[in-house]
């Protein structure tokens, strides 16, 4: 099993075979790096091979148009993961750079959108917003299962929205566990037996509940569609996450 | 549908189950007209089934009878010339009748022909006297065989063309004594019948699982969970329970998904920080797997879950009402997939036939149980019968010795015995407590459903702790709070008035903790705590998360002071509708007393004598610590002017203490303002942020998580039920006019986000004359858990919504209260319904009611005095029907 870390010699290549890294040790994978080669230059893979050499990481520098490059490889059977850089500056203007999101949003893959401020990075705590639809739980519960066997802690989170607030409330000490319970049970992932819970703007309790609860990763069902506003969560989690966001395609329905 | 086995003998595969009597859309609940079936009682007519041999047939009564069937023979002969015939002499537990045309009914015992029945004296009458009486024993007419042509027609037209027949058969099945032209012999004549009658015993002898009525009107139709989530809120409504231990539905397989969960009420722990009931071990598990797909039915009539699956397998299982702790379960299967596995999970002690277990509380109390089970064959059928008994104590671990001992007890019964105690017990329960619906058989069948739980939830005998979610899930631990109180103890004052007792004994026994938790907040009198649970001490949590996940407090248990008041409500209102005013001069008398004290040093009086109470959350608990809540502070002075007259009335009072709460009484601010003609639910509530509820989202909504403490607790946005709750608790503390006033204010402040405060609402709304509008509340109580409108269902249900539900219906489309002369009864029907009949226990009377848009019918077994209409206008009842018409929505003059 491999996890391809794409790098575009931004400042972001660093944290990318980091996260990569880190992700490799939970998950028992090798991690091999990608650079793409648009043209003849030969300045970013030499850097990028001291890099990667540095961390005994196998670099394929491949030619071609960058995008179609990196879906090529991660389409691989044996690729677990990709991980690609949001944006290749921290004060990148876009949610993420157009490499990543172009990327993402062309591979079945799970992919790892790492943010170029990432320090050194451990894979402990997992974020797994659900927003109690089956095919969001359905389409992040392998991922899910997978890291949470590797001994990565789930958090599962449901937020609250004017549409998706209860009708009813009433001890709130004892509702919120008997609802929680009777949410896990429907959409929950195997491996969690409690749920962290908020109310508001999405995104908003999502990056609060990241520092609160000291998470590493975050996974996102979404439907590999960032054009006309769909999909603002994932916008406005790639733009703002301070941890890496792991986007999980939801399967199209059969 | 195919079934497994069938056995040796007979098969009943000619048999035809005729008519539906279906008033709700409930799924396709019919048995299969080819499948084998096990029978309670049986119909014949002697002129078409004597021919198969009086001896023959005699012998096989006699089998039949021993083993719990009730059998009717029909004749036009004599009685004596039948019986000499015959020469039956059942020794029971099922019965043998003659009905004979033109003479009655007799009924044979060992000893001699006993003449009982006069009054019935043609075919149909008399089958309608054997139907009566089978229902007495809680058998419906699906679980009857009728044999004979002279009977067949009252059955109904195979064709399902309007029929003449007798609704009290109209699920029967019909033997098929005559065999179909070209058929062979076999098919049909005596010989089959005593086949039948054969397979009938038979079946008893080898332990096959008898049938349940599928009569889709008591029947909650349950198919197989599509998922975990789906099984555990299918547990939840699928819970049997009898008022000790509740146990809820899940499946009998291994690999089932979903979690056994019995409980025993009362028993609490504290292996988690909530105080939880203490979960007993299991007895409904087997080993392998049970069935595939098939559906389950919870029968409402007997209180009994049967299954089925498309592979042949069935189930059934009761919790023993008559017995309370007694389990019983019989599982019919293939013998390759059923092993029957221990009898308990865990087992601590096991033997072939059974074993022992018991589980410990922290709290030093426990939870025995002792089981034994049966494995037996019938041709290619394996069956497996299993007995468990239950014994809980708060305070210590039962002996094993004693649950064994009730288990020999139940072993000698037998499963049939127990069986027809369970139908008869759940019949008269239903007697007193039976409500039909005319025109809505959808809320007809919602508050079945609810009596249902609620019958099975509250012990009749003892202390009884209903705890919020009854014995029925996880969720509120088992704690007591003032749904107990207020919402569930009005259903059975008016419909068991020992369990009503039941749970003001639960009360009294807490006094002492009641009166030391008053005394350690420098109050006198007796502080109720707000969850409570057998200590009596409050088990309500200080510290809980917001909508962002921050700390804060929990002040319920600090501040929902009501809960005082309530508890004296519900011993008055015990009182009022039970007649045992004994109560209240013995035990009851300090709930009454010891909250008036408590009220009294509650208080706070202004220079210039006006009382408050500070401090205080009412029913709406979006608002915290709020000062003067009108709940409160009425309930209070409703408290402290009952207990004056209780104590003058007992001829004990202190008169200066006495003369003390009446003077607080009339000091209470009460929030009434005479310009509004409403009352303020508390002071300074007009001064918040008007927030009309459905500007922002449809209620019932959450507005705490929609919005956040901070802007409810500033907003006019009520939780529930709390100005208004006073309209349906005390009405008469409160001015006249008032009623539409406060609804028409707080109305469009509520967001109804409990789950108590739809039913109250609906009764109010009816008690305004509003019963349409009252009506679509009312359904949405009803299919709260039916529905899994909360989304949290799967931890238990909501017996104080059922409790309400009931209450709607009676205090308020009936309007039905008890007063110090009599019986009030004002119905304001919904246009949709035709009529609602109800029966209730009304100071020791039987009362059944019928009450219509035009008039109302009364029916009692003793004089009772009959309060009519909004006017009150006395009737006095003589036991007979009384019937008065109503015009306009008045009693005439």
């Amino acid at each position: 099993m491999r996890i391809i870390a794409a790098l575009d010699d931004s400042d972001a290549s660093d944290a990318v075979l980091q996260v990569a890294a880190a992700l490799a040790a939970r998950v028992d994978a090798d991690v091999v790096a990608l650079h793409a080669r648009e043209g003849a230059e030969t300045e970013a893979p030499a850097r990028l091979g001291r890099l990667t050499a540095a961390r005994r990481t196998p670099l394929e520098v491949a030619d071609g148009r960058v995008v179609p490059v990196i879906v090529d490889r991660l389409s691989a059977d044996d690729v677990a993961f990709g991980v690609v850089g949001s944006r290749g500056r921290p004060d990148g203007k876009l949610p993420a750079g157009h490499t990543a999101i172009a990327v993402a949003s062309a591979v079945r893959t799970p992919i790892v959108v790492t943010p170029p401020t990432v320090g050194a990075v451990g894979i402990r705590r997992l974020l797994v917003p659900l927003e109690g639809t089956h095919e969001g739980a359905a389409a992040v519960a392998e991922v899910v299962g997978r890291l949470a066997a590797a001994g990565v802690e789930v958090v599962p989170l449901h937020i609250f929205t004017p549409a998706t607030v209860p009708s009813f409330w009433d001890q709130p000490h004892h509702a919120a566990p008997a609802w929680s319970s009777g949410f896990l049970t429907r959409f929950g992932p195997a491996a969690a037996d409690t749920l962290c819970l908020r109310s508001g703007d999405v995104a908003d309790a999502m990056l609060e509940v990241i520092g609160s609860e000291a998470i590493d990763l975050v996974t996102l069902a979404w439907s590999q569609d960032l054009t006309g506003g769909h999909a603002p969560v994932v916008r406005a989690l790639l733009a703002r996450s301070p941890v890496p966001v792991l986007l999980v395609p939801v399967r199209a329905p059969e | 549908m195919g079934r497994a086995g069938g056995g040796p003998g007979a098969t009943l595969s000619g048999l035809d189950a005729r008519g539906s009597g279906s008033h709700v859309d409930a799924g396709d609940t019919a048995p299969s007209t080819g499948a084998d079936r096990t029978f309670a009682a049986i119909l014949c007519a002697w002129e078409d089934v004597a021919i198969a041999g009086a001896s023959a047939l005699a012998d096989r009564i006699d089998a039949l009878c021993r083993a719990g069937v009730h059998v009717g023979i029909v004749s036009r002969s004599s009685a004596t010339a039948v019986d000499e015939s015959l020469r039956a002499r059942p020794s029971g537990p099922g019965t043998l009748h003659l009905l004979i045309v033109g003479a009655g009914v007799y009924r044979c015992t060992p000893d001699r022909l006993e003449h009982v029945g006069r009054d019935a004296t043609d075919v149909a009458g008399l089958a309608r006297w054997m139907t009566a009486l089978l229902e007495r024993l809680g058998i419906g007419s699906g679980l009857m065989l009728v044999a004979g042509a002279a009977l067949a027609p009252l059955v109904g037209r195979p064709d399902g063309a309007p029929r003449v027949a007798l609704p009290g058969l109209s699920r029967a099945v019909v033997a098929p004594l005559r065999a179909p032209r070209g058929a062979p012999a076999a098919s049909g004549g005596p010989s089959t019948l005593l086949g039948i009658l054969d397979d009938q015993v038979r079946r008893r002898a080898t332990g096959r699982v008898p049938d349940v009525d599928h009569d889709p009107a008591w029947l909650l139709v349950l198919p197989a969970p599509r998922d975990g989530a789906d099984a555990a809120v299918q547990e939840t409504l699928c819970t049997v329970a009898d008022g000790r231990f509740g146990t809820r539905g899940s499946l009998e397989d291994e690999d089932a998904c979903g979690t056994a969960h019995v409980v025993a009420e009362g028993v609490y722990t504290d292996d988690d920080d909530r105080q939880p009931l203490l979960t007993a071990p299991d007895w409904t598990a087997v080993d392998g797997r049970v069935g595939v797909g098939g559906r389950r039915l919870l029968d409402l009539r007997t209180g009994m879950l049967w299954r089925d699956s498309i592979d042949g397998a069935r189930t059934i299982r009761f919790a023993s009402c008559t017995r309370p702790g007694v389990m019983v379960m019989r599982v019919e299967a293939s013998p390759s997939q059923l092993t029957a596995g221990d009898a308990l999970q865990p087992c601590d002690s096991g033997r072939p036939d059974g074993c022992v277990s018991s589980r410990r509380s922290t709290r030093g109390g426990g939870i025995t149980a002792a089981a034994r089970q049966v494995r037996r064959f019938d041709g290619s059928t394996a069956t497996v019968e299993r007995l468990a008994c239950y014994v809980a104590d708060p305070e210590r671990i039962p002996p094993p010795d004693d649950a064994e001992r009730m288990l020999a007890t139940a072993t000698d019964l037998g499963f049939d015995a127990l069986l027809a105690e369970q139908r008869t017990h759940w019949a008269r329960r239903w007697a007193d407590a039976l409500v039909v619906i005319e025109g809505d058989a959808q809320a007809q069948y919602d508050v079945r459903f609810a009596l249902f739980h609620l019958l099975s939830t509250v012990a009749d005998t003892g202390e009884a702790a209903v705890g919020a979610r009854g014995l029925s899930g996880p969720a509120y631990a088992g704690h007591v709070f003032w749904d107990a109180d207020t919402f569930v103890l009005p259903v059975m004052a008016a419909t068991r008035p020992r369990a009503a007792l039941a749970m003001l004994r639960y009360r009294c026994a807490r006094l002492e903790a009641a009166r030391r938790r008053a005394r350690d907040q420098g109050f006198a009198g007796a502080l109720w705590p707000w969850e409570s649970t057998d200590d009596g001490e409050d088990a309500t949590p200080t510290v809980g998360r917001d909508r962002h996940g921050a700390l804060v407090p929990i002040r319920t248990g600090e501040a929902e002071h009501h809960i005082v008041a309530d508890v004296a409500w519900a011993a008055c209102h015990y009182a009022a509708w039970s007649g045992d005013h004994q109560f209240l001069r013995g035990a009851g008398l300090a709930l009454v007393l010891e909250g008036a004290r408590f009220w009294a040093s509650r208080v706070r009086e202004d220079p210039d004598g006006a009382a408050h109470i500070g401090a205080v959350i009412g029913p709406d608990e979006y608002h915290e610590l709020v000062d003067d809540n009108a709940f409160t502070n009425v309930m209070a002075r409703w408290n402290l002017r009952r207990a004056a007259d209780l104590a003058e009335r007992a001829g004990t009072a202190d008169t200066r203490e006495v003369g003390r709460w009446r003077a607080i009484a009339d000091a209470l601010v009460d929030g009434y303002d005479p310009r509004t003609g409403t009352y303020e639910q508390f002071a300074g509530f007009s001064d918040l942020t008007p927030l009309i509820i459905s500007d922002i989202a449809e209620p019932p909504v959450a507005a705490d998580l929609l919005l956040g403490r901070e802007v409810v607790n500033t907003s006019q946005v009520v939780k529930q039920a709390d100005v208004v709750m006073l309209h349906h608790l005390v009405p008469d503390e409160l001015e006249p006019g008032s009623l539409r006033a406060d609804l028409e204010r707080y109305a469009p402040l509520t967001a109804h986000g409990s789950s108590l405060s739809p039913a109250i609402h609906a009764a109010v709304w009816a008690r305004a004359g509003e019963p349409d509008r009252a009506l679509d509340l009312f359904r949405l109580a009803g299919r709260l858990d039916r529905d899994d409108v909360t989304g949290t269902t799967a931890g238990g249900l909501h017996v104080a919504t059922f409790g309400g539900l009931w209450q709607a219906l009676a205090h308020g489309f009936l309007g039905l209260r008890a007063l110090p002369n009599g019986l009030a009864i004002a119905p304001v029907l919904p246009a949709t319904w035709n009529a609602v009949r109800m029966n209730v226990r009304f100071r020791g009377a039987r009362v059944r009611l019928r009450a219509t848009h035009r008039d109302v019918r009364v029916t009692t077994d003793r004089p009772l005095t009959i309060l009519l209409g909004p006017e009150r206008r006395q009737v006095r009842t003589s036991g007979d029907d009384l019937v008065v018409t109503l015009d306009d929505g008045r009693m005439p003059a």
